[in-house]
């Protein structure tokens, strides 16, 4: 399979971090009061100063008093609403009898919901009662009426994921934050800083991945590395996958895994760390056993790009620099990237089987893609954004062209 | 120094005299290593790698004098190994490490099929075999290896102690670290990382915080009194422990087929 002959069009879309789509999972169920419009933010008073502990900030994301057609239509099917029975409290039901169905409808009784709070911090009795001594139910005959409806627990992490919360759940709104991952606006403006050349830099990692294939070293996988600091952006080394190339550089038998060091990743890597020796004025060629790793060009582009002089001498590991890989990295490869402290990383394609970025899980996945399109399920490993967890963290995104294309490789290969 | 008893095989065979002299002699290799890599400022990581009671390949980890962050000493020891021996004999091979793998390199000796994994002491910043993240069972195209750990972790952590002592030159900015003290004393506490329970009661809001802990892997039975004695051991030393309660998986995994686990939750004050 040849790559195509021009880089991809698309889009970046940043990848999910575990965060963001465990927290997009919890639901909690609360209860909802229906009440008269003008009587909203009376009752959301008398209940903020009886349970002042039960008021909290958790629901900041969503709309507390919603109006009925802004519900979703399955939970106004749910809602035994009782606009006629309000009507006649409120004595409009006499003044409009004598008009026509139009203007009645216009005059009916405008109805709110209220979101009080969640059903296993309070006894529905308890709630009951508290309404039923309070206006506007004081002294009426009618009873509250108060649902109970599962809203997200966590405030949503993008706008269209509020949008799609909204027609599932309950109103809710968005605020430009995100807790469980990078800030929406550091995210736009990396994205902004590097979608011109990423396409680029893509069908370049592609190409050195099908000319090692080509020459029998490796897997259609390949990355490139570059320094996106400073303008203009500097071509730091290009890597092509090495796994069946042999200690004494010919293609070997696939067998298994064949040498797993020497995944395109791992070989950019230790170009760069190479580079750094030289600038420095010391030996590149320090290990004595430094052909196993295949950390020297093999190909045509490898080596114009490793015999460049353009890595400062006093750089640390990959501090700075970004990775554009064809394939999701493999665990070993994604943790390569973590261990040399890149800034950020861009894949091509996904790699459920194996990739080590993705956070989707068929768990995370079973109720449809929460952000739209399709992000297949992986193993959820999300390695590039876990801080509690691991020593680094760094932005990633994919290449999203809107049509599938063909991965090039075997699905249960390492990248 | 005798072998911590937790180290067990993955049938829950507690290893005797004789096994764990052959461990043992392993791991001095590898904390040999170690000590090699302390001295030529490197972080005192050491491992060898064992096939049929013989040491095919050693390494030390590199990363300071390569400039590159990959060189682990896995890595170091399996580019000798490859140098001359085919590739799959690792299928045959057992790992000897001082600390545990990293995720890195853990998803490496998956990718190599390796047999087993012995370490020293916990990694608790990017383990990648039980430390922080569990790359040797999770669910995977390749096939799962056991890991057992444990093995002489005392001098494993106070190897890296030493050296956290001393100044990484090659950092952007150099740690000021003359007034770093080097502290021997170790918590005798086997069954529980101690530095991932001090992270998760650190963390953790409420005073009393189970800390659920895998203590056997058992495939058959565990008697109680193992269990007792090794629980009265840990609540020995750490006196924050108010109260442990056992339970019993019925969970298999891939480390312990058809098995059950033993497990202990422990309260903290």
């Amino acid at each position: 399979m040849l790559p195509d002959s021009c880089p991809p069009k698309g889009r970046l879309l940043p990848l999910k971090t575990r965060d963001e789509l465990r927290a997009a999972l919890e639901t909690i169920d609360v209860y909802a009061v229906e009440v008269p419009a003008r009587f909203a933010d009376k009752v959301l008073n008398i209940f903020r100063t009886t349970y002042p502990d039960l008021f909290t900030n958790n629901f900041q994301h969503i709309r507390r008093v919603a109006k009925f057609s802004f519900l979703p239509p399955h939970i106004q099917s749910n809602f035994s609403s009782l606009p006629d029975l309000w009507e006649e409290v409120e004595g409009l039901s006499d003044e409009i009898v004598d008009e026509d169905a139009e203007q009645k409808e216009k005059k009916r009784v405008e109805l709110r919901y209220v979101i009080t709070t969640s059903t296993s911090s309070l006894p529905t009795r308890d709630l009951l009662q508290l309404l039923a001594t309070n206006p506007p139910f004081t002294g009426l005959r009618i009873q509250p009426q108060v649902f109970t409806v599962p809203i997200p627990a966590l405030a949503p992490t993008s706008a269209e994921q509020a949008e799609q919360w909204s027609r599932e759940y309950w109103p809710v709104s968005y605020r430009n934050t995100n807790p469980y991952g990078p800030h929406p606006a550091l995210v736009g403006r990396n994205t902004a800083e590097i979608e011109d050349a990423a396409p680029i830099w893509l069908h370049l990692a592609e190409e050195v991945g099908e000319q090692v294939r080509a020459a029998g070293y490796g897997e259609s996988v390949g990355c490139v590395i570059t320094d996106g600091s400073g303008k203009p952006e500097e071509l730091i080394a290009v890597a092509g996958d090495c796994r069946w190339r042999s200690p004494n550089g010919e293609p070997m038998p696939k067998e298994a895994s064949g040498n797993v060091m020497a995944h395109c990743v791992q070989r950019a890597i230790a170009m760069v760390a190479k580079k750094r020796l030289r600038a420095s004025g010391k030996d590149p060629e320090t290990e004595t056993l430094a052909h196993i790793y295949s950390d020297s060009p093999v190909t045509a582009m490898e080596e114009t790009a490793y015999s460049v002089d353009n890595t400062p001498p006093n750089g640390y590991l990959c501090v700075d620099l970004d990775i554009y890989v064809s394939h999701e990295p493999c665990i070993m490869c994604s943790m390569a990237i973590l261990h040399s402290r890149f800034r950020r990383c861009i894949i091509r394609r996904r790699m459920p089987l194996t990739g080590g970025l993705t956070a989707e899980t068929p768990e995370t996945q079973a109720k449809g893609d929460i952000y739209g399109g399709s992000r297949p399920a992986g193993l959820g490993c999300g390695m590039f954004w876990r801080p509690s967890e691991l020593n680094w963290k760094f932005l990633a995104w994919e290449l999203d062209t809107g049509v599938e294309k063909e991965v090039g490789i075997e699905d249960t290969l390492h990248a | 120094m005798a072998l911590p008893r937790h180290v067990v095989d993955p049938n829950g065979h507690v290893l005797n005299e004789e096994e764990r002299t052959y461990h043992e002699s392993f791991m001095r290799e590898a904390i040999g290593m170690a000590e090699l890599a302390l001295q030529t400022d490197e972080t005192p990581v050491g491992c060898v790698f064992v096939k049929d009671g013989e040491i095919i390949g050693r390494g030390m980890n590199a990363t300071n004098r390569t400039l590159n962050g990959t060189r682990h000493a896995e890595f170091i020891a399996l580019a000798e190994i490859l140098s001359k021996h085919p590739i799959s004999i690792l299928q045959e091979t057992d790992l000897y490490v001082t600390v545990e793998p990293c995720v890195m390199c853990a998803s490496a000796l998956r990718q190599y099929h390796i047999r087993a994994v012995y370490f020293g002491c916990w990694n608790d910043r990017f383990g990648g075999t039980g430390g922080v993240l569990t790359i040797h069972s999770d669910p995977s195209v390749d096939k799962p290896y056991p890991v057992y750990g444990g093995i002489f972790r005392e001098e494993a952590i106070l190897l890296l102690r030493k050296f956290y002592v001393q100044e990484n030159e090659k950092a952007p900015e150099p740690k000021q670290k003359k007034t770093r003290e080097l502290k021997t004393e170790i918590l005798p506490l086997e069954m529980v990382n101690p530095d991932q329970k001090a992270k998760k009661l650190k963390g953790a809001k409420k005073e009393n915080v189970p800390v659920t802990t895998t203590v056997f892997a058992a495939k058959e039975t565990v008697t109680v009194s193992t269990v007792t004695s090794t629980l009265k051991e840990i609540v020995a030393v750490d006196t924050t422990i108010s109260t442990a309660k056992i339970f019993q998986q019925e969970k298999p995994n891939d480390q312990n087929p058809g098995g059950s686990t033993v497990s202990v939750a422990l309260e903290s004050s």
